[in-house]
């Protein structure tokens, strides 16, 4: 199972592109800062990692067309019942919900990207809470590997919302200064917005289509804990079986990988659950964990892509870069967290995410060497 | 490609059915079940379960029964997915502030949240997916479900739809496994629909129980559509 990714667009806090988001990882930067949005008052956090970029109407659609645009706009694309889209998202365009009395909040996203891509294969929504995302590049890996399509084009999105903001207020998730994940003090995460949309190929349709390679997936994993509906497995049980299975499916050990790209929300329960999977699955010798939620806060479905794009501009570097926000190590957690900029010339990561409903899954992410 | 149906239930506005010809899908809210498993026993660990989660634990112990199948995966389409629920979470903030929102409730805004309990009722350790593709989203959820059991990716599928708080609401399950009564394939795409009776998840349910074979295609005006059809018939 091993599948090219031939373009990429990007929409983060950090700005349109990926230069800018790299930029800022490797500088440790955050862009998390006063909501400006919507008003929070009497919130526990009055704080979000906003994009800065103008959008009309919708905000998840305008975020979701940005980062088609630069992913799709510089290829001809022709009609293919062999071309997929599927679209990773926690809540869509919610105000046709709340404030359009429509019931589907997904169907205009994925059939505007259908239209765009002139995509004629499998076309769908894929739901699974924070690692929606992710889910929906394991949806086309799968559809890729089994012959069913040549290409993909797989997006996560998530736009700020006061609905969404108000939720996680009330599940006492949020912190009230920027996310922080791993550390000592952390007190929650940091909500965020974003899309990315990735363009994925069989290695056949890349090299038909004189398409170069600019990274591959090689393995997807999922699972679930099957534990509670808001609190992850204390263990890390779901996790560990979803990363153990991105491995199987790659062909792969835990030794084969050079770094573990956490989910890290900076919430007490999740980065305690990723610790005690990290040492499940690498044993006492450990792997770098490099973690972006610090940067960009948390985007929810969106967030598996916008992670996927963070760790292979961090590959292609030949660099480990620091995980934002970290400033003193929780000592519980018995993880080896990047801190500062260094060399590794690594080539391959392994990217995990985890939600509600006790959803986890993982995903396989190497450079393209040549 | 083999994968089967084993067992399927339905529950409609017209009432409840477990294998046989599913209920008339009619306006409305779902019908009240009197027979229904009380949750505290199929359940206990739920707290404050949502009406459309507590709805899908209690259809699908019936289609379970007893088995627990480890690596159980799940897979629902849905076009209103958590419309219900968002628009009651949203009534609370109206009324009562933005701070003040319940968290109980709020767990239950994410379309996978219903299959998360259903996850944890019945210790189902395999993927958990959610799907829309519009009027298309249960038969595309089917179509993956056969797929990911036919590859070998699981040993069995607990899959089917759900609308909630629409003009007329249903669940409707179906458990797929490497052999069953009756075997199957799919295929889903958008743009140009193929040919094949028109229908939806409860008129596969009733050609399942028809005991005939039978191609269904569900589609969406926006393009979406999925087909599934009975290849070999009866085993």
């Amino acid at each position: 199972m091993t599948v090219a990714i031939t373009s990429y667009g990007i929409v983060s806090a950090h700005g349109q592109g990926l230069q800018p988001l790299a930029e800022a990882l490797r500088a440790g930067k955050t862009a998390v800062g006063p909501l400006t949005a919507f008003v929070a008052e009497g919130l526990c956090s009055n704080l979000a990692a906003q994009a800065p970029v103008e959008t009309t109407g919708d905000r998840a659609f305008g975020l979701l067309k940005l980062a088609a645009e630069e992913a799709l706009g510089w290829r001809d694309w022709a009609p293919s019942k062999r071309r997929a889209v599927l679209i990773g998202s926690t809540k869509g365009s919610l105000p046709r919900v709340l404030e359009q009395g429509q019931s589907d909040p997904f169907a205009q996203l994925t059939a505007w990207l259908a239209e765009r891509s002139r995509a004629r294969g499998p076309v769908r929504m894929i739901g699974a809470a924070c690692a929606s995302s992710s889910a929906a590049v394991g949806a086309a890996l799968q559809l890729i590997d089994s012959g069913q399509c040549d290409e993909a084009v797989v997006a996560g999105v998530e736009a700020l919302h006061p609905f969404v903001y108000s939720g996680f207020h009330a599940l006492k998730a949020m912190s009230p200064r920027p996310a922080a994940p791993f550390d000592l003090n952390r007190q929650g995460l940091s909500m965020g917005e974003g899309a990315a949309v990735l363009v994925l190929e069989s290695a056949a349709s890349a090299v038909a289509g004189r398409r170069k390679p600019l990274g591959w997936i090689e393995g997807f994993g999922a699972a679930s804990d099957a534990n509670d509906q808001t609190a992850p497995h204390p263990e890390g049980d779901g996790l560990l079986r979803a990363c153990e299975a991105a491995l199987r499916s790659a062909q792969l050990k835990a030794a084969d990988l050079g770094r573990y790209h956490a989910h890290g929300t900076a919430t007490v329960q999740n980065d305690a659950m990723e610790a005690a999977m990290c040492a499940r699955l690498f044993g006492p010798k450990g792997i770098p964990l490099c973690a972006t939620k610090g940067a960009i806060g948390h985007t929810l479905g969106a967030a598996g892509v916008l992670d996927l794009l963070s760790c292979l501009a961090s590959l292609n570097a030949r660099e480990l870069w620091p995980v934002t926000g970290l400033q003193e190590l929780d000592p519980k957690l018995a993880v080896d967290p990047v801190t500062a900029i260094r060399a590794h010339s690594h080539p391959r990561a392994l990217i995990a995410t985890a939600g509600f409903g006790g959803i986890n899954a993982a995903l396989v992410l190497r450079r393209n060497e040549s | 490609m083999t994968a089967g149906i084993s067992r399927w239930a339905a529950w409609t506005a017209s009432g409840v059915a477990i294998g046989g010809d599913p209920p008339e899908l009619t306006p409305g809210p779902i019908a009240v079940w009197n027979e229904a498993p009380p949750l505290s026993k199929i359940h206990p660990k739920v707290r404050r379960p949502h009406a459309q989660a507590k709805a899908l634990v209690q259809l699908a112990s019936v289609v379970l029964g007893d088995r627990r199948i480890e690596g159980l995966a799940l897979t629902l389409g849905s076009a209103s997915g958590s419309a219900a629920p968002d628009r009651e979470f949203n009534e609370e903030l109206k009324k009562k502030g933005a701070g003040f929102g319940g968290p109980s409730l709020f767990v239950y805004t994410l379309p996978s949240a219903p299959l998360g309990e259903v996850a944890v009722a019945f210790g189902a350790h395999g993927p958990l997916t959610t799907v829309s593709a519009g009027a298309a989203s249960a038969l595309t959820a089917i179509v993956t479900a056969i797929d990911d059991v036919d590859s070998g990716r699981a040993p069995a599928v607990l899959c089917g739809g759900f609308e909630w708080g629409t003009d007329a609401d249903y669940l409707c399950l179906f458990l797929i496994e490497p052999t069953g009564p009756i075997t199957i394939t799919g295929a889903t795409g958008y743009g140009e629909t193929p040919d094949g009776t028109r229908g939806d998840v409860l008129d596969l349910a009733a050609a399942v129980a028809s005991g005939r074979p039978f191609s269904l295609t569900a589609a969406d005006r926006l393009g979406f559509w999925a087909q599934i059809r009975s290849t070999g018939g009866f085993q």
